[in-house]
């Protein structure tokens, strides 16, 4: 298994140099640029700017230069906010995003594969639709819509919880729900259908057979066979969702990653856009890493079949 | 059950120990003054700022050698004396007794150095040409000649002498204004890369920053007039404007909206039947721009008619909705700029007649004249105003104008490599004077010109009202240069801008700038008013 | 009445028909497809005209769902608001299955390496910040629908490659599939012929849950000036532009958010009622 996991790490490995050479020269390429706003720059100030941030330099160099600093852990000053260290910004903005992310999934993975699970359990009745119309709730309205909403009727109008800013933990509920909604809704949904699928198969008659309570069949038997679907959709989810959603961080005033995010793409921020998405990544192959052991673990078959290498063709 | 409650039970109590530690106290006293600002200060040298958040922070952390109080008048600030030379050219200030917030006394070297500084050669501030009017300043800039050799000296250590270039009647205005803001010893030797905090010599000095939440600045207590300073804690808020809203209404902000933040579009209206909406007209012009060397703009007649054909009134009063005023000139009136009306708003049959014109002129029938696309930045107000005067232009004209929707940075990029026939724009005035605005049509690669236009009579006299003496003269050449730049029309003025925001009652003695920054040294909260 | 000599999809039909809700969501979703194309021509008012001294009217005889903030009428801008939505909507998500099932598939039954390089690039394209990929299509392609709709594939497909990996994954260990494959049957034939039949199910409720999506990132993007040009609205950009005047102007909101809520609702319903009617045949054909 070692093995297997060393193997992954160093594709991980790999992906992020790739995607570091991808979005260095995305960023550059698209129009527009950080110092150029509506009131426009002297000529001469613009090209001294460029040139103090190496940005006139060719583009191979200045992805070596950027992959030097890298290795050194430095990621370099934001172009707009003067002097402001882009590791610095993300040492401040991650852990208020990770922390709301975190209550969010808190809250959703456990409703989610709960909802899902006793929708599969009354398949046939009034519960398995009630989930469907609470999924599909969760769904179709989206964040934005649904934060809105939430702090009008709930914070402004019944004034049961804070209306917006972050430090206490009663300013952290409303959001968690609001970004929580859509993760629940979304699980709930696959965790039903997978686990109505896997009731059909033959083990499960057997169960029941030998005269296993319906409950007990789900929960302790065929919950594990679903757990791999179910967990290589979370894995992606959880490192989503741990990077702030811009809108919710928007509408709540949150000083998270995603609002940084969002504006630095808008500002065209180089080094901040860099920064913020490599740690994505980093975050985001870290959490893929984890779910293929836990995989793994939970799964010997997947094991065996990954010794062996083995492919159809 | 058994194998995941325990997990599920630590990840609960994580979050419970991570969030209880940092209970914000709601205890506000009553000199405590919360206002919303929609982004953190880009950075806190005043000789760097370009946003507004930045500039209204800088006079509360700086003071300059005059200031403009509460009732608007320019009084002594640092500088408790100044003498002008007969010729106009020559400022000797006398400085009061003061010292920076860490103790270190205030001189006028510290003024000399940081304008010098401003103006080195290798030094990237935006605004230095803000200073091109002290003599010497532009050589230095550009290397041409020696620090010494640049108009300001401090003669002692009270004393700061400057010399301009010719006289400038707004000079003393702008030693109120961030650019000429003294800055720390330590600010200027450049020592540190990292910039969370800076010393100041203001009504107020810097105590919390916590990025893209909370600014916080407390009172200074060796400020030279801090008997004269009431609030005790200034706070801006990083908030979305909606969010910024709730806040105020449930009593947890001071003040919301401009300059800081904005107020949502579709609330302006309600606010203002409430009577909750304040109002103060602002120094700036929104306008559109024709790119001049792109059919069908290239035609004088058909830009006129573009710009009289507009239903200014319509869009001020049903789409902006805050009393903005429509445009006839360029120029706002707050400037106090006398002008006549260049044309009158509205004026379709006059618009029709010349576009009719244009069009046997340069293309012979409506059929053969190139489509026009109407560029603009996406946000909620522009996309109304566009799809507004789309509607009215069709309508005048009967031709089918198309408006394309941007990103910012897109937007600007297209405008400034003359990607585009015609475009939002605005201009926000940086100083109380004209020539602020009539400049940026100086020559056709002005950085903000973005029309292309030019024209060598316009431009001469420009020329000329640098070197007046007389003050009327001036403003006499300024206006004939107005004149000629309405007959070519790069821009078909909209309407002046307007400053719109709301404030607790309480709240009195806030110098609101037409500038667009606010100055809280007098302010205090009259505990009288419910 | 079915028989055992139907094919498939007649048999899904006679399971699909008795179930009446998803019957009625069906009618639901023409009904509004016919109102998306008739009510543009036959209306007086038409969704551009900008009429500034009627704005922000509430619902009334002369305009049943009311006045926007420029005075037009909203009942005709709904229903063509509804073209936009309906057509973004249903294209993204198609394109979305077939690039995220065929990515999936092959990479699921090949398994090995083949199948590591092909999700390793799912990661790292699906880590890609989106506003950047938009952006770049956008300068690259010229705004407009056509773009927006690839922009919506580009960004969605990588949900649907992992279900339907995941899916496969698991199926692949089926006795059908190991004895497909001693009778010699070729990796596209039992790619087609026995895992995605067998996986239609996760396949089909993911992609009535990425028509919403492809739906709202529509909006969000269009809100941001990368999307469909003014005057040309969906129902996500209507929304978006109701939500701040929600306090004041509430039709502004609701009316295009319960339409939006309505077609999903529909699609959901419509979706399930599918995999219940596949699932029945498929366990009628095992058991006959």
């Amino acid at each position: 298994m070692i093995a297997i996991l060393a193997r992954k790490l160093f594709y991980a490995c790999l992906s992020l140099i790739v995607l570091s050479m991808l979005t260095f020269v995305l960023v550059r390429i698209i129009p527009g640029d950080p110092f150029q706003q509506e009131q426009a720059l002297p000529e001469e100030i613009y090209h001294a700017l460029r040139h103090t941030y190496g940005l006139d330099a060719p583009i191979h160099s200045q992805y070596i230069n950027y992959i030097t600093n890298l290795c050194s852990l430095r990621l370099g000053p934001s172009l707009v906010y003067h002097k402001q260290d882009v590791a610095e910004i993300i040492g401040h903005s991650f852990p208020t995003s990770a922390l709301l992310g975190g209550e969010a999934l808190a809250l959703a993975i456990p409703v989610g594969i709960f909802l899902g699970l006793w929708s599969a359990f009354y398949q046939h009745g009034w519960q398995n639709s009630l989930t469907h119309i609470l999924a599909i709730i969760g769904i179709s309205v989206p964040s934005f819509i649904l934060g809105t909403l939430l702090q009008y009727f709930l914070a402004v109008k019944l004034q049961l919880f804070p209306i917006a800013c972050w430090g206490s933990f009663s300013q952290t509920i409303l959001p968690a729900i609001s970004l929580g909604a859509l993760p629940a809704a979304f699980i709930a949904r696959i965790t039903g259908a997978n686990m109505i699928e896997e009731l059909k198969q033959g083990y499960i008659t057997t169960a029941r057979a030998k005269g296993l309570p319906e409950y007990r069949i789900i929960w302790r038997h065929a919950l594990k066979n679903i757990l791999i679907p179910l967990l290589s959709y979370i894995g992606p989810l959880s490192a989503h969702t741990l990077t702030g959603a811009f809108i919710i961080e928007k509408i709540y005033g949150i000083p998270g990653l995603g609002y940084w995010f969002v504006n630095s793409v808008s500002n065209r921020d180089y080094p901040l856009i860099m920064g913020i998405t490599l740690f994505y990544c980093t975050l985001l192959l870290t959490i893929s890493l984890a779910v293929d052991a836990l995989s793994l673990m939970i799964d010997p078959r997947l094991a065996k079949a990954a010794k062996n290498n083995r492919g159809v063709v | 059950m058994s194998r995941y409650t325990p997990l599920f039970l630590i990840l609960h109590a994580l979050f419970y120990m991570g969030c209880s530690h940092d209970e914000t106290k709601k205890t506000t006293p009553s000199s405590s003054f919360t206002i919303a600002s929609i982004d953190d200060p880009h950075t806190l040298d005043p000789r760097l700022m370009g946003d507004l958040s930045a500039t209204t922070i800088s006079h509360m952390l700086f003071e300059g050698l005059m200031r403009t109080n509460a009732n608007g008048i320019l009084e002594p600030a640092i500088a408790n004396h100044v003498t002008i030379s007969e010729d106009l050219k020559t400022y000797t200030f006398k400085l009061r007794p003061s010292e920076w917030s860490d103790g270190t006394p205030l001189t006028a070297e510290d003024f000399a150095e940081t304008w010098l500084s401003t103006l080195a050669p290798n030094f990237l501030a935006r605004n230095a040409y803000q200073l091109f009017m002290i003599k010497g300043a532009k050589q230095f800039k550009d290397g041409l000649i020696s620090k010494k050799l640049v108009g300001v000296k401090a003669t002692s250590p009270d004393t700061l002498v400057v010399e301009l270039e010719h006289p400038t009647p707004y000079f003393l205005e702008l030693t109120s204004c961030h650019f000429y803001f003294p800055v720390h010893p330590e600010t200027r030797s450049e020592s540190t890369d990292k910039e969370d905090a800076i010393i100041g010599n203001g009504p107020f000095k810097q105590n919390r920053w916590e990025h893209r939440s909370v600014f916080e600045v407390v009172k200074n207590p060796l400020y030279w007039d801090a008997n004269a300073v009431h609030l005790d804690t200034i706070t801006l808020q990083i908030l979305d404007e909606a969010t910024a809203l709730q806040l105020f209404k449930a009593g947890s902000l001071s003040w919301v909206g401009s300059p800081l933040s904005t107020l949502p579009q579709d609330a302006v209206a309600s606010l203002k039947q409430e009577g909750s909406l304040q109002i103060l007209p602002g120094a700036g012009t929104h306008w559109f721009r024709f790119n001049t060397e792109r059919p069908p703009f290239t035609s004088e007649k058909l830009r006129r008619a573009f710009a009289l054909a507009l239903d200014r009134q319509a869009i001020v009063d049903h789409v902006t909705q805050g009393n903005q005023r429509p445009a006839i000139g360029i120029i706002p009136p707050s400037f106090g700029f006398n002008h006549q009306d260049y044309y009158k708003d509205h004026d379709i049959e006059q618009a029709q007649k010349l576009f009719k014109e244009a069009v046997e002129e340069n293309w012979e029938s409506i059929a053969a004249m190139p489509q026009v696309t109407l560029l603009y930045a996406a946000n909620d107000r522009n996309h109304k105003i566009a799809q507004a005067v789309q509607h009215q232009w069709n309508q005048a004209f009967n031709i089918n104008l198309l408006i394309e929707s941007g990103e910012q940075k897109i937007v600007t990029d297209r405008m400034r490599s003359g990607k585009y026939q015609m475009s939002v724009g605005s201009w926000y005035a940086d100083i109380l004077d004209p020539i602020n605005f009539l400049e940026i049509f100086q020559s056709r690669d002005t950085p903000t010109n973005q029309t292309f236009w030019h024209n060598g009579a316009y431009t001469a006299l420009l020329e000329k009202s640098a070197l007046e003496q007389e003050p009327k003269n001036r403003l006499k050449t300024l206006n004939d240069a107005e004149k000629i730049l309405m007959e070519g029309m790069p821009v078909a003025p909209l309407f002046y801008s307007a400053f719109n925001y709301l404030k607790t009652d309480k709240i009195k003695g806030v110098y609101f700038s037409p500038l667009g920054y606010l100055d809280f040294k007098q302010a205090f909260f009259d505990e009288d008013v419910q | 009445m079915i028989s055992p000599s139907s094919t498939f999809w007649q048999k899904i039909w006679f399971y699909f028909k008795s179930n009446r809700l998803a019957i009625f969501s069906g009618w639901l979703l023409i009904v509004f497809i016919m109102l998306a194309i008739t009510v543009p021509f036959l209306s007086s008012y038409s969704y551009y005209d900008v009429n500034l001294s009627i704005k922000n009217q509430p619902p009334s005889p002369n305009h049943w769902f009311g006045t926007d903030d420029l005075g037009r009428d909203i009942f005709v801008r709904i229903w063509y608001g509804a073209r936009i939505s309906f057509f973004v909507g249903i294209a993204a998500a198609c394109i979305d299955l077939v690039i995220g099932a065929l990515w999936g598939g092959i990479a699921a039954l090949a398994g090995g390496k083949l199948d590591e390089i092909m999700m390793r690039f799912v990661d790292i394209l699906s880590a890609l910040p989106s506003l950047l990929i938009t952006i770049t299509l956008i300068v690259a392609l010229g705004s407009g629908l056509h773009t927006i709709i690839i922009a919506l594939s580009v960004l969605g497909w990588f949900t649907m490659a992992r279900i339907v990996r995941g899916q496969l994954l698991k199926i692949k260990q089926q006795e059908y599939v190991l004895a497909a494959r001693a009778l010699g049957a070729n990796f596209w034939r039992i790619l087609f012929r026995h895992l995605f039949p067998n996986a239609v199910g996760p396949i089909l409720v993911t992609l009535t849950l990425t028509i919403p999506s492809a739906i709202f990132t529509e909006a969000f993007l269009s809100y941001l000036g990368l999307g469909v040009q003014a005057p040309i609205a969906s129902w996500g950009t209507m929304a978006n532009e109701g939500l701040p005047a929600m306090e004041y102007y509430p039709w502004r909101l609701w009316v295009p958010a319960t339409f939006i809520s309505l077609t999903l609702l529909a699609f959901h319903i419509i979706g399930d009622g599918l995999n219940d009617a596949i699932t029945q045949v498929t366990e009628y054909r095992e058991t006959s």
